[in-house]
């Protein structure tokens, strides 16, 4: 798969605060790549600078292999960075038919899309009169407007209600689905855990991590394991050389397990102990707290 | 690309209440006062005003009076730009694949076609008082000082040019039309009293605004002076006025000079400031 996104040792400041730091990642074909971090880790600032809002004081960033120029490539780009930008005097045809004509696209598609944010009864209203939600739909119609290869999406449902955020994640899975590259930066982790693939974690303008979702750091299995004697229990599983750590609770103890050693064969060991497990629950790590812990140990 | 610009453009003019209303004002102020100065009547013998009105006089006295109201086409050129900024479209246009010098190229289309509303609203305004008031009318008469209105244009297209540049350089509007107006009546004239008067003239907004000198209304509406060739007595210059002038193709070298540098110094900063 070839890189659509690369980014080399990309810095920038703005006065004396460092908003990105040497950052260097690629996205690939095909990819949901999320940006995550805290406010002011220089998510927003980073898809600015590759969309060439912002100058970058050093490093390079390129589209599609760089074979086309910036420009060029960036109308094979659906973008909404932070809020949408519209003419609020006009309607939302004639907001559409600008875009359409910046990136060469029939006025035929507009319909479609907003037929697909359900927006389409609204063509001739001003872009002023929608409400919050509206407009943050009118924005994902924007960017969906002429099917670009690739999407990027700054806190795409932001301000919008549960109803449309789940439209939202909707649209970014069926878009997805069609093979399309997108690139969200968000701080709601669940929804990025529901629809991409990779993530990058920043902090203070600096990548701490790019991975897979599933090959994050600090994505071990662990295990809430009771039975009548939870000590015992306790002793056997720290001897046994199949957990990391094991943490006593009320009435159940934490188990962390090695690399490579599942749920099954905890409980077969236990078993050959002699010891009946009553409860046997599989911890599920969230994003949340694999991002939580990546963010507290840097 | 230019076309498509200018298309893109015109889907924001044409549907924007503020700049109908600016360009509306704009021909009715500049119809009032050239139909309001064809109402002036002095008793005098061998005096007549309205020759001011009559081809080929007509398009300098025009051009004269349409020059008062520049003023609102910078304000519209103004207005689009900080609109721009207000509603972050101009990063919207970015993220949608115009470079920067699009982005000029779109606003200086805007331009060109604001100083050609101008001069077509200043010849129909020409050539109708040129008809009423000018008797046994001739071509050469008629197109006898007709390149003052191409000079028109050229100070219509460096006003604004000089509005787009405080409208990128403030972002606001109300910021920018401040700023216009005290580099039009405070900072420029308090900087040129520093210097002799036959340098003044090299300033950037006396250079364009005096490119449509005010007419010579008083040989112009004396009779026997149409009728008399080498009498100058009545002329400005005769009588100390408006002294130290450019030449008119100095002035307008000069201008076009200035509103290229004006497009030269805005590209390299547009090139420089995160949008």
């Amino acid at each position: 798969m070839g890189a659509i996104l690369e980014i080399k040792g990309i810095t920038k400041y703005f006065g004396r605060i460092c908003a990105v730091d040497d950052l260097s990642f690629s996205v690939n074909k095909g990819e949901v790549f999320g940006i995550l971090g805290p406010n002011g880790s220089g998510k927003t600032t980073t898809l600015a600078i590759v969309m060439g809002l912002v100058n970058p004081m050093k490093g390079t960033y390129s589209w599609f292999g760089g074979d086309i120029p910036s420009d060029i490539s960036r109308k094979k780009i659906g973008t909404l960075i932070e809020v949408p930008y519209f003419y609020p005097y006009l309607t939302l045809s004639d907001n559409l038919k600008i875009i359409s004509r910046i990136k060469d696209i029939p006025f035929d598609d507009i319909d479609r899309v907003l037929k697909t944010v359900n927006l389409y009864n609204r063509k001739q209203s001003k872009y002023r009169t929608l409400s919050l939600g509206m407009q943050q739909r009118m924005a994902i119609a924007s960017v969906l407007l002429g099917d670009p290869e690739v999407l990027v999406l700054d806190e795409p449902t932001n301000g919008v209600d549960p109803k449309g955020i789940a439209d939202i994640r909707d649209v970014i899975t069926g878009e997805s689905e069609k093979g399309k590259t997108i690139i969200m930066a968000s701080h709601i982790l669940a929804e990025v855990e529901k629809v991409c693939t990779n993530v990058a974690v920043l902090k203070e303008g600096k990548l701490l991590a790019e991975a897979p979702v599933s090959e994050l750091p600090g994505k071990e299995v662990k295990l809430l394991l009771s039975s009548e004697d939870n000590e015992r229990l306790q002793e056997e599983l720290s001897r046994s050389g199949i957990v990391k750590t094991t943490i006593p609770g009320d009435d159940h103890v934490l188990a962390t397990l090695n690399d490579g050693v599942t749920p099954l064969q905890v409980n077969r060991f236990l078993v050959q102990k002699g010891i009946v497990v009553s409860r046997l629950e599989e911890k599920k790590i969230t994003l949340e707290s694999q991002f939580l812990e990546l963010v507290k140990e840097s | 690309m230019l076309t498509n610009l200018l298309r893109i453009e015109l889907i924001k003019i044409l549907n924007y209440k503020a700049v109908k209303v600016l360009l509306g004002l704009h021909l009715f102020f500049l119809v009032m006062v050239v139909f309001l100065s064809s109402r002036i009547s002095i008793e005098l013998p061998g005096f007549n005003p309205r020759n001011l009105l009559a081809f080929p006089y007509v398009w300098q006295t025009v051009t004269w009076m349409a020059s008062w109201f520049n003023i609102l086409l910078v304000f519209t050129v103004i207005i689009l730009t900080c609109n721009e900024f207000a509603y972050k479209t101009f990063r919207q246009h970015i993220f949608n694949g115009l470079n920067r010098d699009q982005l000029l190229v779109g606003k200086g289309s805007v331009i060109l076609m604001l100083a050609i509303y101008a001069f077509l609203v200043v010849f129909f305004t020409g050539a109708l008082f040129g008809l009423i008031y000018s008797s046994d009318t001739g071509y050469s008469d008629l197109f006898g000082s007709f390149h003052i209105l191409f000079v028109y244009f050229l100070q219509t297209l460096a006003y604004m040019v000089l509005g787009l540049v405080i409208a990128i350089l403030m972002k606001g509007t109300g910021l920018s039309i401040v700023m216009f107006f005290l580099l039009r009546i405070l900072i420029e004239p308090v900087f040129r009293s520093f210097f002799e008067p036959a340098f003044r003239q090299f300033f950037p907004l006396k250079a364009i605004s005096s490119l449509t000198p005010v007419p010579e209304f008083l040989s112009i509406s004396s009779e026997s002076q149409i009728t008399t060739d080498g009498a100058d007595m009545l002329t400005f210059e005769s009588m100390g006025l408006f002294t130290h002038q450019l030449p008119l193709s100095t002035n307008i070298v000069l201008v076009a000079g200035y509103t290229l540098l004006f497009i030269v110094l805005i590209r390299t900063y547009l090139h420089r400031i995160n949008l």
